[in-house]
């Protein structure tokens, strides 16, 4: 008993921000013209990078805990039986825009490589930041194409730390905002929270269920339905179209700045970012 | 901690302690969470069967991976949760003789109130990234947040479009 406990504070300090988180509880914001609302969960990832900041955490406790979240986190999987199953003929009436909108998922290159070029004259990084959210998928494509040690590598790796940090608050605030503008269906919405883990599609989604109670389980199944396409095309998408439009538009940009693009260069192993690859 | 390889350390033995205390956390963290936001608070004894109900299907999601996993050149790194999502698609269709109880039981429990245990592990384990990522260079760091934001809108502008050429929106 005594050794299946040996990691008890783990678990303690897990429930306990589990339990601060819920007695907190969700709170809406209004900052101007802006308003979203804040969960729980989102509180537990501000409560471990608050406490990380200030060296609370010891290390191994914090390797310790990095395998149990891959663990944990198949309940959101098992929560979609009581919604997919029942709500398949929606599926299949909206599979039209369930596979369509993946392909809004590259619409986002247009967006961060001009931004990125333009404004910031990044080098091929920009292309590995800005092609897909760089999950663990993205890093697969990149190491095979450019390998992790190139500037392309880099930039994805920028980007899959910066996800693992922010990605989730950022979903929960982003897909919170987007419906209080009431320009957007829930359904359409609801499909859009299929990019990224598993952790951040329930971060998306979980404001839309709270916004349309009343269609909540159709929101889960959409949304789930969405995110276990992603998983299934995002290899294939990545390789055959947002890498390929992501080389063209950085070449285009940089032509427009009337300047060499800048060509991709190897690294020092110690420049490469250095961290457990566990999508979540 | 010492090298030696305990039955606690036993993946079988590691994912039971973890997927149970997950459970009780989302348990009480439901109550306090339903017993906020609705007009009935769902006591941790009320989440005991949906609990167990989504325990049983992790497990049968493990047990078809390791299943498949036992044809030749089947690939090994697909994810459980990838095998779930073929489970859920049939456990619960209409005409399954589970999807009664599989409806009635697992929807009291908030899907927030699961997120929480998961993003508290998260959370623990976030500091080890922390110092990664102050080595990251501002403008990865700008163009990846932009790159999220410009995905979620990416899709649901053509979601939009779309649903409304085909009838298929929500009307809320």
């Amino acid at each position: 008993m005594k050794e299946l406990l040996k990691d008890w504070k783990v678990h303690v300090l897990a429930a306990i921000m589990v339990l601060v988180a819920e007695l907190i509880g969700r709170h809406a914001v209004k900052l101007g013209p802006i308003s979203f609302t804040l969960f729980p969960m989102l509180y537990c990832i501000a409560m471990g990078i608050i406490l990380a900041l200030f060296k609370l955490i010891p290390k191994d406790m914090m390797h310790t805990a990095s395998p149990y979240i891959t663990i944990s986190v198949l309940y959101l999987g098992a929560r979609g039986a009581a919604t997919l199953g029942p709500n398949l003929g929606l599926i299949f009436n909206s599979g039209a825009a369930l596979v369509l909108q993946e392909l809004g998922n590259l619409g986002t290159i247009f967006f961060s490589i001009p931004i990125g070029v333009l404004l910031f004259s990044m080098g091929r990084s920009v292309v590995g930041a800005g092609f897909s959210i760089s999950r663990e998928g993205s890093l697969m494509v990149i190491g095979e194409m450019y390998g992790l040690d190139s500037d392309e590598g880099l930039g994805v790796m920028g980007g899959y730390i910066t996800g693992t940090l922010f990605g989730t608050i950022l979903c929960g605030i982003m897909s919170s905002m987007l419906a209080n503008t009431g320009l957007f269906d829930a359904y359409a919405l609801a499909m859009a929270c299929g990019t990224g883990s598993a952790s951040m599609m329930s971060a998306n989604v979980a404001p839309l269920m709270d916004k349309w109670p009343q269609a909540s389980d159709q929101i889960y199944a959409l949304a789930y339905a969405s995110n276990s396409l992603s998983g299934l095309d995002g290899m294939y998408m990545n390789l055959l179209l947002a890498i390929p439009i992501s080389n063209g538009l950085y070449k285009l940009m940089w032509k427009l700045k009337g300047k060499p693009a800048p060509v991709s260069s190897k690294h020092d192993a110690s420049e490469v970012a250095d961290v457990e690859v566990e999508d979540y | 901690m010492n090298n030696s390889k305990s039955w606690a350390d036993n993946i079988w033995v590691v994912r039971c302690k973890v997927l149970f205390l997950s459970a009780v956390m989302a348990a009480f963290g439901n109550w306090i969470y339903t017993g906020k936001t609705t007009d009935h608070a769902v006591t941790p004894v009320e989440a005991i069967p949906g609990l167990i109900i989504m325990t049983i299907i992790i497990f049968m999601g493990y047990g078809f991976k390791a299943l498949m996993e036992k044809i030749p050149k089947w690939p090994k790194t697909l994810p459980v949760a990838m095998y779930m999502t073929i489970i859920n698609t049939f456990i619960a269709m209409n005409g399954s003789p589970f999807q009664g109880p599989i409806v009635k039981y697992i929807s009291p429990i908030n899907l927030m109130a699961l997120c929480s245990p998961i993003l508290a592990y998260a959370g623990i384990s976030i500091g080890k990234d922390l110092d990664e990522f102050r080595k990251q260079g501002v403008k990865i760091v700008i163009v990846s947040l932009l790159t999220f934001i410009g995905t979620f809108i990416g899709s649901a502008i053509i979601a939009q479009i779309v649903l409304a050429a085909t009838g298929g929106l929500s009307g809320l």
